[in-house]
């Protein structure tokens, strides 16, 4: 038995669990005798990759093989298990890049298809899923590859489908070239959420990357102050200063164990998110490396340990632009800031990122905003509030981050996307007994469809 | 250490060799990836060459297929001939039984002795008259830091690895002066096939990447005893330093 947990620590599960040597043996376990549910890096923040009682993890961590490069497609397949962290090594060298990618390097190529992640260029890209050219999964139904156009059902409800359908044994990935292992970046400070959005809609248009950090305690006109951190990828004739090819990041410093809950207290979040905000800025577009761009949090080992103990929610959550209404994001956006103020629910790091659509069977981005934010665990009174926010983010038409969420109630899941029966439907085609539960399915009983 | 010639990755599908080989590679080496299992050799080819741009030749040879030894390391070198000289093996191959099934099982004890110490020797002595000939090479060879004290949770294996890290220690006074290095590498517990029923403490647990860092720093800088991660030179100096009264104590 194991302890295991997602990165916000909270819940804590003990599990036992296998760790294949080999892609056969992996593939030939989860058909023979269903009941795993697949697991990376952990990296999701909440129950998703944690498995049910009565349910084994099969752990990715030998399955890291990259199985072929076509350098000059830019097409890449590889197994289950290869971290974000191989790829970027791999290929940022010979002028490639994820066409996509979440905040963090640390987690598992199969791990982000399986939550459709997206990153700072959403609205432009859309999430993963558009790159993906094919997967093998193995489900208790049998081992199958497929794709957009091969047992198209499979692939909808695999990518964004939370390990449900069983182990993706293989992805083939459709990378993009870069001129350049560097970025231009320009740094642009709001002093208000109007401010805010309308340096959106006017700068992001020459920025393929946009994402914006927000000053969650700012009340009244400074109500949704913050950085807007947009970057594109260099040309190969920008100028081009001494700012290190990072393809291997240094960690700066890691948290040796949890921390005691003092560092969390309101003033000291207050105090850290005035500094950020009014921390002086250069002026004009700088270049910068991928890492410190992409991957900042990366620089801090075990970051997560800061929340001590009891561990943390992240919160995060998408606020779509409906049709007909005048920017009810923006709307949406301003109501769960007034209510975070209100509240006196700082964060380190509230983030705000526009979104395009998603196409999965269970998607997340609608086009619109998305605001993340991570919140210490305090028990029923976190709960609590919480809810509250979904009750908001529900009245704007919004849902919540499955792979961030370790909390969501059944009801408000099944408000927030409707899609969720077809999706299981599907699910349980290619798993008809329900075999390999997360703990978050049952939470949110997903197999009483 | 010479850096021209192939290296040979014995027992390449290994968890620490597969860390191994792709330090290597990253480092512009070209290898020969050894082991019993030529699917599962190529998939760790083409991982190198996916990787790295790098092809490597895959060599099927089994260590417990003895009486063919001879042959198969006749083969090696004669297909190794039109790309030049080796330049060095690493030996990883290796079993750890529990002690309770060694305990049970005669077949599962002499399975880990054949495994562990007396194929590995038996193949190493066709390599090392081969480098001594050359007057240059290196032998690195995974032996285990559970060598360096008889422990009553893995006797069977520590003995094998005791037996081995012996071994090494002798070949290298014989090959003392012929441009051979022979290198012991001693990691403490690593994140692998092999441990995937470890119960100790977490932390005590490397990365495999961790102990192929090692390797390769050791046979850059001539290094004939190698522990991995380097604490364990410290722990296991203290644990050799104990009477056997109170080693018996020390929990693990
Ligand atoms: C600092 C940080 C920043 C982040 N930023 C972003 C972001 O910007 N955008 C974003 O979208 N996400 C983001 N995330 C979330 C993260 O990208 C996802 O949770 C991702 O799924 C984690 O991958 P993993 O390998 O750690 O998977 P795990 O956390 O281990 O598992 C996640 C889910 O994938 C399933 N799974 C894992 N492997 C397989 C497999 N082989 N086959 C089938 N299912 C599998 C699991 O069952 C589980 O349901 C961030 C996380 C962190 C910690
Ligand atoms: N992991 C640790 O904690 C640790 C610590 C100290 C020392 N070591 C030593 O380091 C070496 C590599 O260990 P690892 O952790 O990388 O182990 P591993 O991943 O389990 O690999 C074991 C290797 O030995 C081969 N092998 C096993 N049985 C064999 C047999 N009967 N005949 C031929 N080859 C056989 C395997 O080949 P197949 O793939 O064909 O099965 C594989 O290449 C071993 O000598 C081990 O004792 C390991």
């Amino acid at each position: 038995m194991t302890a295991l947990s997602g990165w916000g620590r909270n819940p804590v599960v003990t599990a036992s669990g296998i760790r294949p040597a080999t892609l056969s043996a992996a593939a030939s376990a989860v058909v023979a005798a269903p009941g795993f549910l697949p697991r990376g890096l952990g990296r999701s923040y909440g129950d998703a990759s944690l498995p049910a009682p009565g349910t084994r993890f099969l752990g990715t961590e030998f399955l890291d093989r990259f199985i072929a490069f076509d350098p000059v497609e830019g097409v890449l397949e590889a197994e289950a298990g290869v971290s974000l962290h191989a790829i970027l090594e791999a290929v940022v060298p010979r002028g490639f890049f994820l066409p996509v990618t979440p905040g963090t390097r640390w987690v598992t190529l199969a791990g982000a298809v399986a939550s459709n992640v997206h990153g700072k260029n959403h609205h432009h890209a859309g999430s993963i899923e558009r790159f993906v050219t094919a997967l093998e999964v193995a489900t208790p139904a049998g081992l199958f590859r497929c794709s957009p156009a091969e047992r198209p059902d499979l692939f909808r409800a695999t990518v964004g489908g939370y390990g449900l359908t069983g182990l993706i044994t293989r992805v083939r990935l459709r990378l993009k070239p870069i001129a350049s292992p560097r970025l231009r970046t320009l740094t642009l400070r709001a002093r208000g959420l109007q401010e805010l959005f309308a340096t959106f809609r006017e700068r992001d248009a020459g920025y393929e990357y946009s994402v914006a950090w927000i000053d969650t305690l700012a009340t009244g006109k400074a109500l949704g102050r913050g950085l807007l951190l947009l970057g594109r990828h260099a040309e190969a004739g920008d100028p081009a200063p001494g700012s290190p090819n990072e393809a291997s990041p240094k960690v700066l410093f890691s948290v040796p164990f949890s921390a005691p809950a003092a560092l969390l207290q309101p003033w000291a979040l207050r105090l850290f998110n005035a500094a950020y905000y009014h921390l002086p800025r250069p002026a004009g577009e700088r270049t910068a490396g991928l890492g410190g761009y992409f991957y900042p949090l990366d620089r801090i080992g075990n970051w997560n340990r800061m929340y001590g103990p009891a561990g943390f929610f992240q919160y995060q959550c998408v606020l779509p632009d409906q049709a007909g209404a005048r920017a009810p994001a923006e709307r949406g956006v301003e109501a769960c800031l007034r209510f975070l103020a209100a509240n006196g629910m700082g964060s380190f790091l509230a983030v705000l990122k526009r979104c395009g659509e998603d196409t999965v069977m269970l998607p997340f981005c609608r086009r619109g905003y998305t605001l993340a934010l991570d919140v210490p665990n305090r028990g029923t009174e976190t709960l609590r509030r919480l809810e509250e926010l979904d009750r908001i983010v529900l009245d704007f038409g919004g849902r919540v981050y499955l792979t961030k969420d370790a909390r969501l109630p059944r009801e408000t899941f099944r408000k927030m996307y409707p899609e969720w029966k077809a999706w299981m439907e599907t699910v349980t085609r290619y798993n008809p007994q329900g075999a390999g539960r997360s703990r978050m399915s049952e939470r949110l009983g997903l197999w009483d469809a | 250490m010479k850096k021209s010639g192939s290296i040979v990755i014995f027992g390449a599908t290994s968890g620490i060799a597969r860390a191994v080989s792709r330090e290597l590679a990253k480092r512009g080496d070209v290898l020969v990836l050894v082991g019993r299992d030529e699917a599962a050799l190529r998939a760790e080819a083409a991982d190198l060459a996916a990787r790295f741009g790098r092809e490597s030749r895959v060599f099927v040879w089994d260590l417990l297929e003895r009486e063919l030894h001879g042959r198969r390391f006749a083969d090696l070198i004669a297909g190794e001939a039109p790309f030049g000289a080796l330049g060095g093996v690493f030996f990883a191959s290796g079993v750890m039984p529990t002690e309770a099934e060694a305990e049970a099982s005669p077949a599962a004890t002499r399975l880990n002795f054949d495994v562990n110490l007396t194929e590995p020797v038996v193949v190493l002595n066709l390599f090392a008259g081969y480098f001594r000939a050359q007057g240059s090479g290196f032998l690195s060879v995974l032996s285990s830091v559970a060598g360096d004290r008889g422990r009553a949770g893995n006797k069977t294996y520590g003995a094998s690895k005791a037996g081995l890290s012996a071994w090494l220690e002798g070949l290298r006074a014989s090959l003392h002066g012929t441009g051979v290095l022979v290198q012991t590498v001693k990691p403490g517990p690593t994140r692998t096939p092999l441990t995937a029923g470890y119960k100790g403490p977490a932390v005590l647990v490397a990365a495999p990447e961790t102990i192929a860092r090692a390797v390769v720093r050791g046979l850059e800088r001539g290094r004939t005893t190698v522990y991995a991660p380097p604490y364990w030179r410290f722990v296991m100096g203290l644990i050799r330093l104990l009477p056997e009264s109170l080693a018996r104590k020390v929990p693990g």
